[in-house]
This record gives C-alpha cells, sequence and structure tokens, in this order.
C-alpha cells in the first residue's frame, strides 16, 4: 500500500523502534524523577543549603560569561569571512570552526599548564623580569576563557549558515530608507540574525552547563562538579537529586531561548540565496581584521596545539614513556565507532516519523529524544549507573552500558542533519518511482537511501568526534579496565602529568580533525 | 519647465566582458511613470539596482533633480539618493510590525511629524488596524500596499519598482494594479516600474520603456509601441501578433492573403520586403472549405478565441474570433482585412534599431 503520506496509515515498522526509542532515550529522567520521590529528609536538607546556591549561582555566571564572550567573537567572524574580501577566507572558515575537537579538560589543562603559578609563561617571565606572579587564572575567569575558547564555534556556525541565507535585499530596502551602513547592520542585519545567534549561543550554554572537565580542573564549582563530588563520596541520592536541579537548570535554558526568540519571526532564508551579497571592500581594515581573526584562532586552537606538541617533546627528552596507549586508542576507536552506527540508526525512525507523519505521539517522540540535548553527560551517566546496578545488573560494567547512554546523550546530534535529509527528500519523489512501476523495495534502493545517505552519514561523523571527546559518562561508566583516550588524559592531568596527558589528548585532536575537515567542507560546498 | 526628476545619459554597466546595460538613455518628468517591460535577464533590474545605487555604472551618468547621482568615477550612496524601492519579494522587516516597518525610513523626524505621516500612509493604502500585525500575518496584496507605504513614507523624489506584481494571485494581479497606478497618479509619485508582463505595463505606465539585452528597443506611450513598434521584438513583445511578409508596391503592399494599405516610420523603397505586423483584431476568419488557410489550434478565452491560423506560406497569424464555433484544429478558412486602415512594415533587415 502506497498511501504513505497519510497520517492514519502509519507503519508499524516505523512505529515501534520509534516508541522503543523514544522509551529508552526517556529512561534517565524517568529513573532521577522516580529515585528523587523517596529520597529522605535529611538528603534533601543537605541539597537545600547556602552552599548549593552558591552553586547555582556560580553556575549562572559562567554561563552568561562564556554565551556572551562567544557571541562577542563569532559575529565579527561570521560577518568577516562571509560579507567580506578578507584575504584567505577559506582558510579563516575551517581554522575558526576546528577549535570544536578540542575536549573541554584538554584545554583547561593547557591553560593550567601554561599560566598556573607553575606554568609555562611564569618559567619565562620570571628568569628576565623577575616576575614572580600571575594573575589568578583559576575560578571564573579561567573556565570563561577556556569555554569560550573550544565552544565559540556553536555561535560562529549556525550565524553563518544563517548569514550567507539573508535575502541582500532586505538591507538593501534599508539603504534606500535612508540608513547608513553601519544602521543597516544593527537595525535589520542583527535582528534578522537573532533567531541563529539565540540557537547557538543556546548550544554554548547547554555546552557550558553540562561541561564537567575544565571545570573541575580549573577548581571552578559548578553543579557538575558538585554531583561528580557526591557520587565519588558515595552520596547517591543527594547525586540524584542535585541531577534532577541540574536538569531543571538546563530545561530553564531551553524556555528561556524558546522565550526570547518568540513565535512571531518567520525568516525567509532559503529563497535568498539567489543572489549573493556585494561583498564589502576592506580596504586597509583588512590589517585590524586579519589580526583579530589570527589571534582567535592563535588562542583558541594553535596556542594549544603547540603546547601539546611542546610537553610531548619534552616528555620524550626526559625519558618518559608512553607505554600503554595502545589499548586506549583501539577502545576510544571501537566505542566511538560502535555509538556512531547504533546512534545514526537509531535517529533514522525518529526522523521519519517526526516528518514524514506528523501528529501527537510523532511529536511526543521527537520531545523527548531532544532530552540528551539538554541533559548534562554527568546527569545521564549517573542514571544509567542506576539503572544498570538496579535493573539491568548483566549488562552493568559492559560497554553496552556505556554505548547506552552514548546513545541518549547524542542521538539529538544525528537527528538534526538526518531530519533535513528527510526534509529536503520530496515524498512525491517515493511515489513518482511507484508510478513509474518500482515496487517500495526498489524505491527505497533507488531513491530514498540514495538521498538520505549524506545526512545519516553526517550525524555518525559528528556523533564519532563527539564521543571520542566525551567525558563524564565515559568516567563513569567505562567497565573496569577499559581505559578510553578520554579518560587517560583525564587521570593524568587531574596529577598534572602534562606529558602523559599530551599524546593521547594529540591523538584525539589528530582522528577527530579529519571528520571534523569532512562535515566543515561539506557545510561550505553546500552553502557556497 | 525643464526641471527632469531623473535623467539617465548613455548609462552602460558590464559584469566581467558580459554587457548588461548598453548605451541607456532616458528621463522622466514630475509625476510620470516609466514602466520598462522586457523579458527576465534583458537587464531591467540591474537598471533599477543603477538607479538605487546599489550597482556602480561603468559608463554615462545618472542625475536625480539635477544632482549627479552616478559616473563612471562616482557614486553617492543609497542612502542618500532620495530613492524609494518596491521588492519584488516586498521584504518587509520580519522582526518589525507594520507600523515599524513603515515608520523605518522617517525615524529622523520629531514624534508629531512621525505619527502625521504614518497615519497618512495608512490611510493612503488602506491599512488602518493593521498597525500592530507581523509581515507574516497579512495577506500578499496586504504585504505589497505595507511595501509601497513604507517607501513612499520618506517622500522620495523617484518610486523603483521591481515586479512588484509577481507574486500575487494572477486574478489579484488586476485590480492591485490599478489600485497602485491610482495612488501613485494621486500622489504625484515619478516612478519607474519594472515587469515582463505587458497588460501591467500599458496599464502603469505613462511611457514604455522596452528593454532588450541591455538596450532600449523602443520608449514611447503605449498607443504607439502597439500601433509603430520600430522592431520585431518589441512588436511582439507588446502584442500577440504575427508578420505576414510582403512586397511594396506603390500604395500597396502585395501579400500571399492579398494588397493592402501600409504604413511604416522607415524609408521604405518600392520593391522591398517587409514584414507587416498583424494584430489579432486586424483579419476576419471565416469558414470555407475551399479555403487555403487551416486552423492550426485554438486558444479558448472566454470573451473571445484566439486561432492559430497557418498560411499556405506556413506563416503563422494568430486571429480573434467572437464564436468559436467550427473554428477546429483542421478547418479551412478564409481571411479577410477588417477595415482598410494601414498595416505597419518593418524592413525585412531591421532586427535592432534605435529611434
Amino acid at each position: 500500500m502506497s498511501n504513505r503520506t497519510s497520517i492514519n496509515s502509519m507503519p508499524v515498522t516505523l512505529l515501534v523502534p520509534a516508541v522503543l526509542i523514544g522509551l529508552i532515550v526517556s529512561l534517565p529522567l524517568v529513573y532521577l524523577f522516580v529515585r528523587s520521590v523517596g529520597v529522605s529528609e535529611d538528603v534533601w536538607a543537605s541539597i537545600i543549603r547556602p552552599r548549593t546556591l552558591q552553586t547555582v549561582w556560580r553556575t549562572v555566571q559562567l554561563v552568561v560569561t562564556v554565551t556572551l564572550t562567544s557571541v562577542l567573537l563569532s559575529l565579527p567572524i561570521a560577518w568577516l569571512t562571509v560579507r567580506t574580501d578578507l584575504p584567505l577566507r577559506r582558510f579563516w572558515v575551517v581554522a575558526t570552526a576546528l577549535p570544536l575537537v578540542i575536549p573541554s579538560y584538554v584545554g583547561a589543562f593547557l591553560f593550567i599548564s601554561v599560566l598556573s603559578p607553575k606554568g609555562l609563561l611564569q618559567n619565562i617571565l620570571s628568569g628576565p623580569f623577575g616576575l614572580d606572579r600571575l594573575p589568578e587564572i583559576y575560578g571564573l575567569f579561567g573556565a570563561t576563557f577556556t569555554l569560550a575558547a573550544l565552544s565559540y564555534p556553536y555561535v560562529l556556525l549556525t550565524v553563518r549558515g544563517a548569514m550567507i541565507g539573508i535575502d541582500p535585499a532586505f538591507e538593501e530596502s534599508a539603504r534606500t530608507l535612508g540608513s547608513r551602513r553601519l544602521a543597516v547592520m544593527y537595525r535589520v542585519t542583527i535582528p534578522l540574525l537573532r533567531p541563529s545567534i539565540l540557537a547557538g549561543s543556546l548550544l554554548v550554554a547547554l555546552y557550558t552547563v553540562s561541561d564537567f572537565g575544565a571545570v573541575s580542573l580549573l577548581d571552578y564549582e559548578t553543579l557538575t562538579r558538585s554531583i561528580y563530588l557526591r557520587y565519588t563520596a558515595i552520596d547517591r541520592n543527594g547525586a540524584a537529586l542535585l541531577s534532577l536541579f541540574l536538569a531543571g537548570f538546563s530545561f530553564l535554558i531551553l524556555l528561556a531561548e524558546a522565550k526570547f526568540r518568540g513565535r512571531k519571526l518567520y525568516y525567509r532564508t532559503g529563497a535568498g540565496a539567489s543572489r549573493l551579497s556585494n561583498i564589502v571592500k576592506l580596504g586597509r581594515w583588512k590589517w585590524p581584521a586579519l589580526i583579530f581573526c589570527f589571534l582567535v584562532v592563535f588562542m583558541a586552537l594553535i596556542m594549544p596545539l603547540s603546547v601539546l606538541v611542546y610537553w610531548l617533546v619534552r616528555g620524550i627528552f626526559a625519558g618518559q614513556t608512553f607505554a600503554g596507549l595502545w589499548g586506549p586508542v583501539w577502545n576510544s576507536i571501537f566505542v566511538s565507532f560502535l555509538a556512531a552506527i547504533l546512534v545514526a540508526f537509531c535517529a533514522i525512525p525518529v526522523a521519519a516519523l517526526s516528518t514524514r507523519y506528523p501528529g501527537f505521539l510523532s511529536r511526543v517522540i521527537e520531545k523527548i529524544s531532544f532530552t540528551g540535548f539538554a541533559l548534562p553527560g554527568i546527569v545521564v551517566a549517573l542514571a544509567i549507573v542506576f539503572f544498570g546496578i538496579g535493573w539491568a545488573k548483566p549488562i552493568y560494567q559492559t560497554i553496552w552500558l556505556l554505548v547506552f547512554a552514548y546513545l541518549i546523550l547524542f542521538l539529538p546530534a544525528a537527528l538534526g542533519s538526518t531530519r533535513t535529509s528527510f526534509l529536503q527528500l520530496n515524498p512525491k519523489q517515493e511515489e513518482a518511482s511507484r508510478g513509474l512501476g518500482n515496487n517500495l523495495f526498489q524505491t527505497m534502493i533507488y531513491v530514498t537511501i540514495p538521498q538520505l545517505k549524506p545526512g545519516v552519514i553526517a550525524g555518525a561523523v559528528l556523533v564519532f568526534i563527539i564521543t571520542l571527546k566525551e567525558l563524564p559518562a565515559t568516567l563513569l561508566l567505562a567497565p573496569l579496565g577499559f581505559g578510553t583516550l578520554a579518560t587517560k588524559i583525564w587521570s593524568a592531568s587531574e596529577e598534572a602529568f602534562f606529558a602523559q596527558a599530551a599524546l593521547p589528548a594529540i591523538i584525539i585532536v589528530i582522528i577527530s580533525c579529519v571528520p571534523m575537515a569532512f562535515l566543515i567542507h561539506k557545510d561550505i560546498r553546500t552553502r557556497n | 519647465m525643464n526641471t527632469k526628476i531623473i535623467e539617465c545619459n548613455e548609462v552602460t554597466k558590464n559584469f566581467g566582458d558580459k554587457s548588461v546595460i548598453d548605451n541607456v538613455s532616458f528621463n522622466l518628468n514630475p509625476g510620470e511613470i516609466l514602466s520598462i517591460l522586457g523579458p527576465s535577464g534583458g537587464g531591467k533590474t540591474t537598471l533599477l539596482r543603477l538607479i538605487a545605487g546599489f550597482e556602480i555604472l561603468d559608463r554615462g551618468e545618472i542625475y536625480i533633480n539635477g544632482n549627479l547621482m552616478s559616473s563612471s568615477n562616482f557614486g553617492l550612496p543609497p542612502e542618500k539618493r532620495s530613492v524609494g524601492m518596491v521588492f519584488q519579494d516586498y521584504m518587509l522587516f520580519p522582526h518589525l510590525n507594520v507600523e515599524e516597518n513603515i515608520l523605518f525610513g522617517i525615524s529622523h523626524l520629531d514624534k508629531n511629524a512621525r505619527s502625521k505621516r504614518l497615519n497618512e500612509i495608512l490611510d493612503l493604502l488602506h491599512l488602518t488596524g493593521l498597525e500592530h500585525s507581523s509581515p507574516h500575518e497579512l495577506s500578499g496584496g496586504e504585504q505589497q500596499r505595507v511595501a509601497l507605504g513604507r517607501s513612499l513614507a520618506p517622500r522620495p523624489s523617484i518610486l523603483l519598482m521591481d515586479e512588484p506584481f509577481s507574486n500575487i494571485d494572477a486574478n489579484m494581479r488586476a485590480g492591485m494594479c490599478n489600485e497602485v497606478e491610482s495612488v501613485l497618479r494621486e500622489n504625484n509619485v515619478t516612478a519607474v516600474f519594472v515587469t515582463h508582463d505587458r497588460d501591467e505595463a500599458f496599464s502603469i505606465g505613462n511611457r514604455i520603456a522596452v528593454i532588450e539585452k541591455g538596450r532600449i528597443e523602443q520608449i514611447d506611450v503605449p498607443e504607439v509601441l502597439y500601433r509603430s513598434p520600430t522592431t520585431r521584438f518589441v512588436a511582439s513583445i507588446t502584442s500577440n501578433c504575427g508578420f505576414i511578409r510582403g512586397k511594396i508596391s506603390g500604395e500597396k503592399v502585395i501579400t500571399e492573403i492579398g494588397s493592402f494599405n501600409w504604413e511604416s516610420e522607415e524609408d521604405i523603397m518600392d520593391g522591398d520586403e517587409v514584414d507587416l505586423v498583424s494584430h489579432t483584431a486586424d483579419f476576419v476568419c471565416n469558414l470555407d472549405p475551399e479555403g487555403i488557410n487551416v486552423v492550426q489550434s485554438r486558444d479558448f478565452k472566454g470573451d473571445e478565441t484566439i486561432i492559430s491560423v497557418k498560411l499556405k506560406s506556413g506563416t503563422v497569424l494568430p486571429c480573434r474570433v467572437n464564436n468559436s464555433a467550427g473554428f477546429n484544429p483542421g478547418s479551412k478558412i478564409t481571411l479577410t482585412r477588417f477595415g482598410n486602415e494601414p498595416l505597419f512594415a518593418l524592413k525585412k533587415s531591421n532586427f535592432r534599431q534605435i529611434k
């Protein structure tokens, strides 16, 4: 039967897997609720006290500073790479996006290793200048610097995309109505970019809330770190309750974004690419523009990478050995690959349901599948730990439970591009194929799958990259003796064994650069 | 007396080595509306963008109110030209409501002047009550009127309109077009209106410039363009016409379907080969089994029916019949000249010549 676009004929082969995935994904939240309901008075008392409030306040501060910094860095870079004749534009497009591959805990340990009281800069400066104190880098400043430098590309990528899509006639209208170029920028361009700025900021804010590695190393106690401390102190009920707090916090951020975005904004962006905007000639402003881009790329990419190499070389010369790395390398690649395949496949039925069969059920499943987007890794990991101990003993302490957590966390990442592919594939094409005499199976092989493939692969590649650097879930759920690159870096940098942390960090960066370059290249190709 | 609102002198624009606007000159008197008619890709929009100041010209000059706007080494920025522009897709700012859109260009005025002008515009374009609506809540026609109001609010010297009706449903277009025309006339707005639709061009413009491949083929009042096109291109774009081959013989022109009176704007001599412009009402069709002309196809339009008639030579003429009964493909017919007004003759070699 080919009555496929009708709502009533939602096929069972699609519905069953989608509902199953929805149930799996909603598990952590349900579990945390159930668990928190039963906790005793004194656990509540241990949570509700000024110290917790301070932690929440610190988290809020960090979210605000990181998000603002990211927006302030991204807007000029987006404008320079989209609308001006900045030299080497292609290079800057790729280079400014690449800091995404550096895990936050690597960023943090590099930051500490350079700027801390016994760090590299101190060593360099103390000799000739007799400087023996650098400004305090632990705390809010260090955490903001590190997280903003590594997460601003989320804003940059969404804003760049939106800027390319803005119909230049909007700005031209404003010009004929008497606005100068600069006035057009704040009266028209930035308001038009607002949804994309907010969408990117949302990603950065959630990234910051859920970050665990960098804030821990930089000694800035946020909610994630409190949860981890309670968990390691075997206060599991307290950890669960705090996790629920943190989840609520993320949902508040989601709500705030939805509220600010407003409902009245409808943007024509797609059709706008019909004519390219006039390119602004920078003239002598070229040099400050280049210096700005260089500084950003230097701080966020070049410096971290060179410091990594420095520590590695220094370690080698000091005769350190790097034995036992093959295991973690293999484990990391294996588990990331597994997660990429699994998550990409699970995204297909959910995306198909939500794009092809709109309705109450598919809307609910779609919303639930974005849980991982709002829930910090440490919360999901904790819920899965409890679930594993209580209900899934056979797979507790196996990599399957770990992959299970990755599925919950990264399903939204794969859903994005898969959904887009489904939306671009007009169901009429399938009908046309059936009309030309192909049966359902042939239609899938010749029409549907070839067009979905790029989106599904892009989703898998993205999941691979983020799984590779994921820390909190891996730390809590990896079976005993199953070391990955991320856990290796974590344990070495916690002890300040920078050289030992450098090699696995370099390996992570190298392994992720290839798929990352693939994604950026694909992005540029489809947009330009 | 001699103040021209706009004056274009030998304006030329190239994109790379491709000439987009080639030596275009025209001027407009206050209150005059010029329709620019031509096929897509002919350079119409580029000409508007040159006037608005979005493109830099390669040669020539553009003056507005006698002030130099553009020359080969000078270009006043768009915001200083006092031009209003209505875009194809209206380009209402989606983050602003109707009122804010209209006020966008007059934000420098004081509060009283602003609200006075706002009310005038709302009144003029029948938008009262929609002040606080968002653009996406409006119908296509309403968006169109807001866009027009927004451009008129700062009282521009000249209004440029780039195919403003192309996104309006075909059956609404004529009404919209008349409405806009009367608003412009009543307010004595000088305007340049770009379109590829001859009905729109005729109903809005005092004069029409037919433009193709970056050149103005002919610029004149609608009646002249229709009656006396200077080229076959102008004839085909301003009317649904056919061309009959003929040979000049004194007062008459001899063709395969008879000899007729003729007139021309060109130097035509006895014995010259010409093409006669034949409009749909120039011949009367009669069914006749003995006829040598054959109905090729028919296009029933309700009030009238246009049939394509194939002559013996293979030439096809569109002809109007009032009662379509019997005029089926394959029917044989005779053609008789309706009245004896002269037919307009074009020299056969003449494809491109500017008056």
